[in-house]
């Protein structure tokens, strides 16, 4: 198979597009083109233009245009805070 | 006029004196709290004793019509941390206490004869009553004692059980809109210092009390107006926290490796999903409960909420994010229906959640109970209540309970139980744990904002570098906001908007027709944490006192394998201003 195999966790009320099915664990296994990028990922998931937090692998993401890795763990979350 | 009222317990009849705010006058919610606490106590002296002083004070905005402005500051020297402490809450008493003209209670000395009392504060004045028929109530079956006697117009601060035993784990408790004891001055002890002064109950009847009147009321009017717009168009103020909660934090802080699980060992909670913000707020409305609730009139970022039981009956408030970490995560817990029963008895038995939780973990670590043994847990929290040995040794919070059983990894800062992130992949919090006067402390300067939630800013969490600015930044901020009787969250508002700090301060400025400028907050804030750490100084704390424990030091935590990395130099001058 080729292309990215990764993993996307979605959260704070945020859903994927229909279409896109989630997991067992309320995950979402995703097949990705080779080379792309978070902001393809973010259109993918109709979340363009949403104000948002993206965790990689534990890793807070602030360039949207990091190239995605084969067995990412992507999390979204919308502003959440609290404390 | 406001007024200080001082109650002295030592009398054989318990004595009440009103004075001006004199000195006082500009200070309100911590900044009173902490200034009388560091002028008129012994830093020597025992917390316990009747030398220490109990001092309560509404923020300079409470009982005013501005939104947001219903936290409640409690300060004294401290019987967990051994130095100054304040505690804020919601709920109903700062507003009530605030329309009733009183800027502060000061409770002072100590009764000789081990009798209880209730103090009633209304319009016709002040009574300090003997009544012990309330002796070792908790905190629920006190209020509803209270309801009888006095309606259901009033709001209450209270101790339960904890408090009468004078654990040092003990909160003290205020009555939210239904007159629950849900909202908890929670950290430092106040609780036991409020029952060393003998003292069970406040009960605050605002009956025939108006809302304060600004100096200039329509510039108010416009400022609270920009101000709730502020809160309401920030996605964070405005939407995350209103539908969820604070528990939305749990699912991001596991994600991003900070989740403290099996006592600090690792980063990440296997069932953290399970006992998300996103999973109580489902329940909540499934079972007839409010995931979306204001715990004080004038809140509309209603971030508290209502927790059903499996059966739909009440059971608690929406447990906060930092009470399902510590009695859930913390312990390897992942049970929320039993996160919220250990919540709903440490309100009424009236104990700190977190300081609860990591002491539990503590007893875990020390082989007592097993990891994610949830009735274990109850069962520690009821000895409590009971007043067992047992019970005692955990009630007086982490440290003790680590001395008690022999364990070495003891998460606490001058003595306080760290709360829900780990410094170890969050390192700007764990500057605010190591150099706050009040002991491992989040609320005392969230960095979490910038390290991981992006909020004003965005600071690398597992670097070293720009921590200590970052952490100062936000404790003289926190400062400020803790005394002005503003919910802190309104912070994150702040933070990203420039008009909506604008608007706060042209609250302040209409309401007393001040002037105050951006560097008159960061100049308030500072002289407040300067006599906080005055206070401590002069209590016998040096610089080695603001460290974390050393295992944050040397044991790599998971996933990041990452240690606290900001240099005891670096932190030596966080107070270098």
């Amino acid at each position: 198979m080729s292309g990215l195999l990764i993993k996307v966790k979605l959260f704070g009320g945020l859903v994927a597009p229909e279409g896109i099915l989630a997991d067992k664990n309320g995950e979402y296994p995703l097949q990705l083109p080779e080379g792309a990028t978070v902001a393809n990922l973010i259109e993918l998931l109709s979340l363009k233009n949403k104000p948002l937090i993206v965790v990689i692998n534990g890793i807070i993401c602030n360039d949207y245009e990091k190239k995605i890795n084969s067995g990412d763990i992507i999390s979204f979350f919308p502003p959440v805070a609290g404390g | 006029m406001k007024r200080i009222i001082r109650i002295n317990m030592s009398k054989g009849n318990p004595e009440v004196r009103e004075e001006p705010m004199g000195r006082y006058e500009k200070l309100g919610g911590r900044g009173l709290t902490s200034a009388i606490v560091s002028s008129e106590v012994d830093p020597l002296s025992h917390p316990l004793s009747e030398e220490n002083k109990f001092v309560i004070a509404p923020g300079l905005l409470s009982g005013s019509a501005s939104a947001m402005s219903g936290r409640i500051s409690v300060g004294c020297k401290s019987p967990l941390t051994g130095g100054i402490k304040e505690s804020n809450a919601g709920g109903q008493p700062a507003q009530a206490l605030a329309r009733l003209g009183i800027g502060g209670i000061v409770i002072e000395g100590k009764p000789k004869d081990g009798d209880i009392y209730k103090i009633e504060v209304s319009k016709s004045g002040i009574r300090v009553i003997k009544d012990n028929s309330l002796k070792m109530l908790t905190n629920y079956d006190l209020v509803e004692r209270l309801k009888k006697e006095y309606g259901e117009k009033i709001a209450v601060m209270s101790i339960g059980p904890a408090g009468e035993m004078k654990l040092s784990g003990a909160s003290v408790a205020c009555t939210d809109m239904e007159l629950r004891p849900t909202r908890h001055c929670g950290r430092g002890g106040v609780g036991a210092v409020m029952g060393a002064k003998g003292v069970k109950a406040i009960i605050i009847d605002e009956s025939d009390t108006r809302t304060l009147e600004p100096k200039d009321p329509e510039g108010f009017k416009d400022a609270n107006k920009r101000f709730v717009m502020g809160l309401q168009k920030h996605p964070v103020t405005g939407q995350g926290l209103p539908a969820y909660g604070t528990n939305v934090l749990t699912n991001i802080i596991n994600e991003v490796g900070a989740y403290p699980t099996y006592n600090f060992k690792e980063g990440q909670f296997a069932g953290a999903r399970k006992i998300s913000g996103e999973v109580e707020a489902q329940l909540e409305k499934e079972r007839g409960g409010n995931p979306t609730h204001g715990c004080h009139r004038g809140c509309v970022i209603r971030c508290s909420g209502i927790y059903h039981d499996k059966d739909g009956h009440y059971l608690t408030k929406q447990p906060e994010y930092e009470t399902v970490w510590a009695l859930g995560g913390n312990c390897g817990i992942d049970d929320i229906d039993k996160i919220a029963m250990m919540d709903f008895l440490c309100d009424t038995i009236g104990l700190d959640t977190i300081e609860m939780g990591v002491a539990i973990g503590v007893t875990m670590e020390a082989g007592l109970l097993k990891w994610g043994d949830a009735d274990g847990a109850i069962k520690l929290l009821n000895e409590i209540k009971e007043g067992t040995y047992l019970g005692r040794i955990i009630g007086n919070g982490a440290e003790y309970t680590g001395r008690a059983f022999g364990v070495d990894r003891v998460p606490v800062v001058k003595g306080q139980g760290l709360p829900a992130y780990d410094p170890r992949a969050a390192q700007g919090i764990g500057v605010t744990y190591a150099t706050s006067p009040m002991g491992a402390d989040h609320t005392a300067g969230y960095s979490i904002a910038a390290n991981v939630l992006k909020s004003g800013g965005f600071v690398d969490p597992l670097k070293p570098e720009g921590q200590v600015e970052l952490s100062r930044n936000l404790q003289i901020a926190t400062a400020f906001i803790d005394s002005t009787g503003m919910c802190l969250f309104i912070a994150f508002a702040l933070l990203d908007q420039q008009d909506t700090f604008k608007a706060l301060l042209d609250i302040i400025n209409s309401f007393y027709g001040w002037n105050m400028t951006d560097n008159d907050v960061i100049e308030y804030g500072k002289n407040i944490l300067k006599m906080e750490r005055d206070f401590n100084i002069k209590a016998g704390f040096t610089s080695q006192k603001d460290r974390l424990p050393k295992f944050f030091y040397k044991e790599p935590l998971p996933p990041h394998n990452t240690v606290f990395m900001v240099k005891d130099g670096d932190l030596d001058k966080f107070f270098n201003w």
